[in-house]
């Protein structure tokens, strides 16, 4: 992979990573409803980042990748 | 592939009665160790970022590295409304000194009516307004609203504060949110009606005049909508024990009281015990009672005091001991649990409504609490004091219902007796047909005070 | 850092074509396998045409999917659960935020949307936004009555997500709408195009102020074509001395087409979050050359609760040529042209209504409001357009009316009579106008 590559990786693995901490955190601590709500909140704003970022990586890989 | 699938399985419910059991079940002592950190933490914050802040502490000779105790605390000068109207004439338009983060950084703007004067204008960051829709989610949660409602907001979204957070609030917790801007009263009850809403939130005296357009222009039982809840918020009414109880009855439902200000944010709430009065949140605010005459702290319940509040993590225009102008007095604890305290009877008035009549100590919430608890009268009434030569007089205006129009003799006779004994005082009673005492839409003002306006 | 890009999200916004399309088609395979497995309703339709999601596999298969329209939602929510019944897709107490469509057109339909769905509306509406040049050092005021439609709720998430400062202008009349932007200083608002033209009204003859003192910079248009079509875009931009921007959305489908400020005569399509197909009036074949008039099916990749799936929008298009702005999201060409029950052959002539408000609003003689109508006379059709002269213009009536004349032949290939009205006396709109009436219908 090119340092580009690398780079965009890098972007969508600390999504996922962000996304799984959440639901970690809400399996420890869901039967507080304030950190059940605010997770549910938090997964909202990680599915975006989703849209946005990483399913282009996920969907539709391929070896070369040209970005803005 | 869309919803996030849990990792191991098994998710605990969410079914808890506190929002956040951590602090509203949290050791008094230990609720005491976090306010005064906190308090120490927005102090530093605003004498730090604001103007308006430093100068009032520079001229008390005050440092945030001198308040170390609670006695410390006392001398923090007090802020009130004037001061955030003098800092906001200043630059940068339009909150002035009083701003504590760079002017982009303010998203949500807000102000109060300016019905006693120049609005005072509120900006709030991002993080400010997930600050609100926090604090009423811990008022929401505790009346007992969850992601199976259905709630509607019969109120016009402007730039009051007003239900805006409730609305937030709402869709955090996962109810189901129907906003109802722009229709008019008979038109949202239909539409709550056809959409099987379960619960509403609206002030005191709102909610009464929609169960009368209901009832006398709709020809529907309130009861008939199927409300579990009602939240009521914007003017003392719900917790007056006769108030909350016509309210109840004629919607079938369950009526809870909400505190909260423009400056300050949501603080009180009423939990589903429905004990003498709302809970104040005590992990996001410092309230504190003080003597309306020495000024000095009260910390036992039954006496009337006048509420300074401290909000603790609101960072763009911060209140630290705010003078909210509001009366109230501590009650006994609540069965719910929660060590947060209970303002007995909620705010029972403006501190100028509060006032000596005759020497004795009056507030008007005693008068509704007399005049609702007689089924014979209707809902409104006004009440005046003025003076005739010397001595303070006091003049309650009520109406009987139209099919009891018969029964002012006995009426006359109890209401007398009920306010003599509510208030040690004796009052002049005026009968008016109904329906001649002004109504109100949304925020009643029964209570005048002529002695005043005679100075 | 970021806040210099011109995209709010680079990654997509310039993605090359090839690799659009394949996201497109993984996308649009995603949401047809969550509409059939979660809702009866799309479940039936694809059922009685035999379809499965494993069948999709390439834009020609996309083509063979059956539309849907207004009416499927109107009926499946007739059934259980209330309101939302067999077009739901998430279990009932997942749903937060609830709007509906009108009902001017029928039965309202009603559109719910988990918090999720309303992030992505609002993440939607960030593109648009940002696009326009919406930034987090904007003051951005919101004249709309916040109630059931959707109409700039996301508009007001999205200020919020992007930064900027949110004054929500509800309850408010026009007049004090106005005073408070100029007591606040607004530098920004959203509105209809008939909106944002009586607000310019209201300020000048009632309040005896000019607009273009407000320091207005730029103003989101939507809820009706306008913007695109570049005399009402002038008068806006003449008005208020501000950049005007058109976006197009609907309740069913999301905000899904936003212009840039690159100003390409048309607004760019979401082309990440939405698959926009043009599809010939008469035959229904995919219509991908620039130029050519088609009906808009779109489906929402990203919307769970009550997604459309090649929903049948009943909007007229065309695709332009790419703009300058270094998008790979194509361009509608002035936007929409029109609803397809509007677009309509006159004396054999493809005929749309916004031609008509281009050359009405071309000519500064003549007030903002104007009518039009088509009707039959014996066999054949007639169009006739009413107009208004300014005030100061009235002197003005034979030289306006023949090049009114002639830029409408010239505009339409069509032939019109015109009737010129006392300023004034047309109807006006508050907020969203219907200036076409097609009376030709009503005699069958």
């Amino acid at each position: 992979m090119s340092d580009r590559q690398s780079e965009d990786a890098a972007v969508v693995q600390t999504i996922l990573k962000i996304k799984e901490e959440v639901l970690k955190l809400r399996e420890m601590a869901g039967h507080l409803p304030c950190v059940d709500r605010n997770c549910e909140r938090l997964l909202s704003s990680v599915a975006m980042l989703e849209l946005d970022v990483v399913d282009v990586w996920t969907l539709c890989p391929d070896q070369s990748r040209e970005s803005a | 592939m869309y919803g996030p699938k849990p990792l191991t399985g098994e998710i605990k419910k969410a079914d808890s009665p506190y929002w956040n059991p951590i602090l509203e079940t949290l050791p008094r002592e230990k609720l005491r160790a976090l306010q005064l950190a906190k308090f120490q933490r927005i102090l530093r914050w605003v004498w730090d970022k604001s103007p308006l802040y430093r100068r009032l502490y520079d001229e008390a000779g005050l440092e945030p590295g001198d308040i170390k105790t609670w006695e410390d605390l006392a001398r923090v000068p007090m802020v009130e409304k004037e001061h955030y109207r003098l800092a906001q004439a200043k630059d940068p338009w339009p909150y002035g000194d009083s701003l504590c983060v760079p002017l982009e950084d303010v998203t949500v703007y807000h102000q109060t009516s300016g019905t006693t004067g120049q609005p005072v204008f509120q900006p709030e960051t991002w993080r400010d307004w997930d600050w609100q829709s926090e604090c009423w989610s811990y008022i929401m949660w505790a009346m007992g609203f969850r992601k199976t409602d259905r709630v509607f907001i019969p109120f016009g979204y402007n730039i009051f504060v007003a239900y805006w957070t409730g609305h937030y609030a709402a869709e955090k917790i996962g109810c189901e949110v129907v906003p109802g801007g722009v229709l008019n009263t008979a038109e949202r009850i239909l539409k709550m009606q056809e959409l099987r809403v379960n619960s509403f939130m609206a002030t005191p005296t709102y909610v009464l005049n929609m169960a009368e357009v209901c009832k006398n222009k709709l020809g529907i039982d309130p009861a008939s909508l199927g409300i579990k809840r009602i939240l009521c918020a914007g003017e003392p009414g719900a917790s007056v024990r006769a108030t909350k109880k016509r309210i109840e009855e004629v919607w079938q439902t369950n009526v809870y009281d909400h505190i909260g200000a423009t400056e300050i944010g949501g603080w009180g709430y009423e939990c589903m015990e429905k004990p003498s009065g709302p809970h104040a949140n005590e992990a996001m605010f410092l309230v504190e009672l003080i003597d309306m005459e020495t000024g000095a702290p009260i910390e036992e319940p039954g006496r009337l005091g006048r509420v300074v509040i401290t909000t603790f993590d609101r960072l763009a225009q911060p209140c630290v001991r705010f003078d909210s102008k509001d009366v109230a007095m501590w009650g006994a604890d609540c069965t719910c649990g929660r060590t947060f305290r209970i303002l007995e009877g909620g705010i029972h008035g403006r501190t100028d409504h509060i006032t000596k009549v005759k020497g004795v100590l009056f507030s008007p919430t005693s008068a509704e609490e007399v005049v609702r608890d007689i089924p014979e009268l209707g809902d409104e009434f006004e009440l005046v004091v003025q003076k005739r030569g010397d001595a303070d007089e006091v003049i309650l205006k009520v109406e009987l219902l139209p099919h009891c129009s018969d029964l002012e003799v006995t009426v006359r006779e109890k209401l007398a007796r009920d306010f003599r004994m509510k208030t040690n005082l004796n009052c002049h009673l005026e009968f008016h047909p109904f329906g001649q005492l002004p109504r109100y839409d949304v925020k009643a003002r029964r209570f005048k005070d002529l002695r005043k306006d005679g100075h | 850092m970021h806040h210099n890009s011109p995209y709010w999200n680079p990654l997509l916004e310039t993605m090359p074509r090839e690799k659009l399309k394949d996201l497109q088609l993984v996308k649009f395979q995603r949401i047809l396998r969550w509409a059939w497995e979660k809702s009866p309703l799309y479940r039936r339709l694809y059922d009685e045409a035999g379809l499965e999601p494993g069948d999709i596999r390439t834009w020609a298969d996309v083509a063979r999917v059956p539309t849907l329209e207004k009416e499927h939602y109107r009926s499946a929510q007739a059934k259980e659960p209330w309101p939302y019944g067999e077009s739901l897709c998430v279990p009932l107490d997942e749903v937060t935020v609830y709007h509906q469509t009108s009902g001017t057109t029928g039965q309202p339909v009603y559109q719910p949307d988990t918090w999720r769905d309303w992030e992505w509306w609002t993440e939607c509406w960030c593109y648009i936004m940002w696009a326009m040049g919406f930034r987090n050092t904007d003051r951005v005021f919101l004249p709309f009555g916040y109630n059931v439609f959707v109409a700039y709720w996301a508009g007001h998430y999205a200020a919020e997500k992007l930064g900027c400062e949110v004054v929500p202008g509800g309850v408010l009349n026009t007049a004090e709408r106005l005073l408070k932007m100029q007591e606040l200083r607004v530098n920004a608002f959203m509105a209809t195009p008939t909106y944002v033209l009586g607000m310019a009204e209201v300020c000048r003859n009632k309040l005896g102020i000019d607009p273009l003192s407000l320091g207005i910079q730029r103003i989101l248009c939507a809820g009706e074509p306008g913007a695109s079509v570049p005399s009402t875009k002038r008068r806006m931009e003449e008005a208020w001395g501000a950049d005007v921007y058109d976006h197009i959305g609907a309740t069913e489908i999301g905000g899904w087409a936003y212009e840039c400020t690159a100003k390409p005569g048309g607004t760019h399509v979401n082309e990440g979050m939405f698959l926009v197909e043009l599809v010939d009036l008469e035959t229904g074949l995919p219509v991908e050359e620039p130029g050519r008039l088609g009906r808009i099916v779109i489906t929402a990749f990203d919307r769970l609760a009550q997604p459309c799936v090649r929903f049948d929008s009943k909007d007229v298009a065309m695709w332009a040529e790419d703009c300058t702005c270094g998008r790979t999201f194509r361009v509608l060409k002035g936007g929409i042209h029109g609803r397809t029950d509007h677009i309509t052959k006159v004396k054999g002539v493809l005929f749309s209504p916004t031609s008509a408000e281009e050359v009405v609003r071309d000519i500064p003689e003549l007030a903002d409001e104007f009518e039009l109508i088509v009707q039959k006379k014996g066999d054949i059709d007639e169009v006739t357009l009413k107009v208004e002269l300014l005030p100061h213009c009235s002197d003005l009536e034979a030289e306006v009316r023949e090049k009114l004349g002639r830029d409408f032949r010239m505009k339409t290939n069509l032939n019109c009579h015109l009737e010129f009205h006392a300023f004034g006396q047309l109807p006006r709109y508050e907020v969203k106008a219907k200036r076409f009436k097609d009376l030709r219908k009503d005699n069958h």
